[in-house]
């Protein structure tokens, strides 16, 4: 499938990822995380039921102090 | 004159209301921006007071130490532009306050420090405020890498930063870059309630 990560066009082997999957392999801590799936916010506790298919969009931010 | 194109644009801003959640670094310099920029009612929350190290960075002066951040930033808001409506809120912000403070706002900026607070600032508004745009501030510690701070957006969050910089005991947040990080928020918010904006015609224009 091929989707877009964080503005960037990338290709994955599989057919779809749940979004834990998908942030896993990105490397993302899921440490106050917040993910917009199709500009949709994704509740942590969905992360391992939603899954992510060819030409969806998903941006991921961890949130970092500093304010 | 590009004065009386900033000064239509200020006439336009006046209509809007923008909440502000959390007056430190980027909080108090956004409002800064937004006040100059004339948006006309501003709604700022935060619980803390004015300290030595505030000054460092946020909108403050030496003269205010001690005082609660909200009061002190309306008083500097209004020094900036005595037409500017402010609603000022001592309080920390829970998720119920964020809806109730925040719900008839145009647009609303994340400028909490803790992770865990801006987390649920952004859960909150989109998904108990639909439709309403959010600009968090994230990734802001340091100094340097200019070219690292972007915004991205996706529905109706935006987030300015450089999304990977953590303020610690080791790399502090400093002036410069928590400033271009709040006015890089400013941005944005103007982005939004410029969207419907018209030009008027200049006069003797064609």
């Amino acid at each position: 499938m091929k989707i877009i990560f964080n503005n960037q066009s990338e290709e994955f082997q599989h057919v779809m990822l749940t979004l834990s999957e998908l942030l896993s392999q990105k490397e993302f801590s899921l440490k106050n995380i917040v993910v917009l799936l199709n500009g949709e916010f994704v509740k942590r506790n969905d992360f391992d039921k939603i899954s992510v298919r060819n030409g969806d969009t998903v941006m991921a931010v961890n949130l970092f102090a500093g304010g | 004159m590009s004065f009386e194109k900033a000064a239509e644009i200020g006439r336009y801003l006046k209509k809007f209301t923008v909440g502000i959640a959390g007056c430190g670094g980027l909080g108090s310099n956004c409002a800064a921006a937004l006040a100059r920029a004339g948006v006309g009612r501003l709604v700022i929350a935060d619980f803390d007071i004015v300290t030595i190290h505030s000054l460092r960075r946020q909108y403050y002066f030496h003269d205010q130490i001690g005082r609660l951040k909200v009061h002190a930033l309306k008083d500097n808001l209004l020094r900036i532009n005595p037409e500017i409506i402010v609603k000022a809120f001592d309080m920390k912000l829970c998720t119920s306050d964020i809806v109730d403070l925040f719900s008839h706002c145009d647009v609303i900026v994340e400028a909490f420090d803790k992770p865990e607070m801006k987390y649920m600032i952004i859960e909150t508004v989109l998904t108990k405020i639909p439709g309403k745009p959010l600009v968090a501030g994230v990734g802001l510690a340091g100094w340097g890498n200019t070219n690292l701070l972007k915004s991205r957006e996706a529905g109706n969050l935006v987030v300015c930063g450089d999304g990977v910089s953590e303020v610690s005991d080791i790399v502090p947040a400093l002036a410069p870059r928590t400033g271009i990080v709040a006015n890089m928020q400013a941005n944005e918010v103007l982005n939004q309630l410029l969207k419907n904006y018209i030009p008027e015609e200049q006069e003797g224009g064609q």
